[in-house]
């Protein structure tokens, strides 16, 4: 007993280091750690928001004891004015970059045809490697209806799998359980992209297959989209980019490596195509 | 047990292992912190208690964020009912029983998820993705489950006073 007690710090030690070393080895890659911004500030936002407001008002309180000269008290409605701008500055640049986002999401779904759309922004995201899905902040009450399309400012998301009255699950099309009809842009070839299962090298990336050899070119750069066939998915949404070519195992046709033109981590906004005015899905 | 700590703890293990963690860019790998935190109640408190808290959170979990409802309730539910096998067994301060724990358990739920996707239609390359995501994973889950342990058997429980142990002592 004695002996698990004095070994304490150093068992608390070794496990803060060794997860010190996982985290230092996986974010090694990448040079910008915006990631780290956002997973503190999630967790410090609203302790930090309370502890600041609740300081704020001690230290306030204090002053207001003692400033009591007209200066003092103009000082203090100048800064507050402050505070009240610098506030509105940080509301008016968040509300740009969000505008900026919605526009080009509305603008790439008025590209897509005459179909009627419900934007709703991502609540959650599932754990783990085995499925991939989201939650966005629309449901039953807002037309949704499980199979429709989900889509953003870059391109195809997947599907609404689940829907409640103010929420719906929608099934990304990275999850490899899922299966997309497409067509090479350049060539016009149809093919069927399914998602790749998320180990490290290949998370979040598309396999293409169904493509026979000596019929087509794909190189890459080619850009992969929704053919439509199938009835799920609207035409002429953007899927991805071919980032490898190669034959399949039996040579019998041609296999590529898609990388998705959405970045799955950093989705916020989505649209949903409810429903089509005149043309076919 | 401190009752109201316990509600705090669940609801800021739920929001770190579902909200945060799930945005953090770790190549798919995670510490499952919930399994960490039923696994160490289950050594500490028993089967019943884990494993009701297990279900619940793992409930919550599948309803707002998960493809399989039920999937991840049920892995939970185990574990923390599994992990209460060695309750009174073996010493509080012993890290290692609710750690390898936490490894077997996390091991089969990994396995449990992998069939289930399986079924859905997924071919995952069993080796590799063994290799490459169930280990790494088991390792961070056990490391978290020390830490978390640790957590649980200080916050979670009052201090026995040797007033308290001397009176006990007497009554036995």
């Amino acid at each position: 007993m004695k002996k698990t007690g004095s070994n304490k710090p150093v068992i608390i030690m070794i496990a803060a280091v060794v997860l010190l070393l996982v985290i230092a080895f996986f974010s090694a890659g990448s040079r910008t750690i915006p990631w780290v911004e956002n997973a503190v500030g999630s967790v410090i936002r609203p302790i930090q928001t309370f502890a600041f407001k609740a300081s704020n008002g001690i230290s306030d309180f204090v002053r207001n004891l003692f400033n009591t000269t007209d200066e003092d008290l103009e000082i203090s409605r100048l800064n507050q004015e402050l505070a009240h701008y610098e506030q509105l500055k940080l509301d008016v640049e968040e509300l740009k970059q969000e505008n900026e986002r919605l526009r080009r999401m509305l603008d790439y779904a008025g590209s897509l045809g005459d179909y009627s759309c419900t934007a709703g922004r991502v609540i959650g995201r599932s754990n783990g490697i085995w499925f991939d899905t989201l939650t966005i902040n629309i449901g039953r009450s807002s037309g949704i209806e499980p199979g429709m399309p989900v889509i953003c400012g870059d391109g195809l998301i997947g599907k609404v799998t689940d829907v409640g009255s103010g929420w719906s699950k929608v099934t990304a099309m990275i999850d490899s359980s899922v299966t997309v009809a497409a067509t090479v842009e350049r060539t016009r070839d149809n093919c069927m992209v399914r998602g790749m299962f998320s180990t490290s090298d290949t998370a979040g990336k598309l396999e293409l297959y169904y493509l026979p050899t000596g019929l087509t070119d794909l190189v890459p750069g080619d850009i992969i989209m929704t053919s439509g066939i199938g009835g799920v998915y609207p035409k002429g949404i953007k899927i991805g980019t071919v980032t490898e070519v190669m034959l399949d195992s039996d040579q019998a046709g041609i296999n590529a490596i898609v990388e998705p033109s959405v970045d799955f981590l950093h989705i916020e906004e989505v649209l949903v195509i409810t429903g089509s005015g005149g043309e076919a899905q | 047990m401190r009752k109201w700590l316990l509600a705090v703890s669940i609801i800021v293990v739920f929001y770190l292992d579902n909200v945060l963690v799930t945005s953090l860019p770790l190549r798919g790998l995670r510490p499952d912190l919930t399994l960490a935190f039923v696994v160490s109640l289950g050594v500490l408190t028993g089967s019943v208690p884990a494993a009701a808290i297990g279900f619940g959170m793992g409930l919550a979990a599948d309803i707002f964020f998960n493809k399989i409802v039920g999937l991840t309730a049920l892995t939970y539910m185990l574990s923390g009912a599994a992990a209460g096998l060695f309750y009174r067994k073996y010493y509080a301060d012993n890290l290692i029983i609710p750690a390898a724990a936490c490894v077997v358990c996390s091991f089969i739920k990994e396995h449990v998820f992998m069939f289930a996707a399986l079924l859905k239609g997924s071919r995952p390359p069993y080796f590799k993705t063994l290799i490459s995501f169930i280990v790494p994973c088991l390792v961070l889950t056990g490391a978290f489950c020390i830490l978390m342990h640790l957590y649980c058997k200080h916050a979670l429980f009052k201090p026995l006073w040797r007033k308290e142990a001397i009176k006990l002592e007497e009554q036995v």
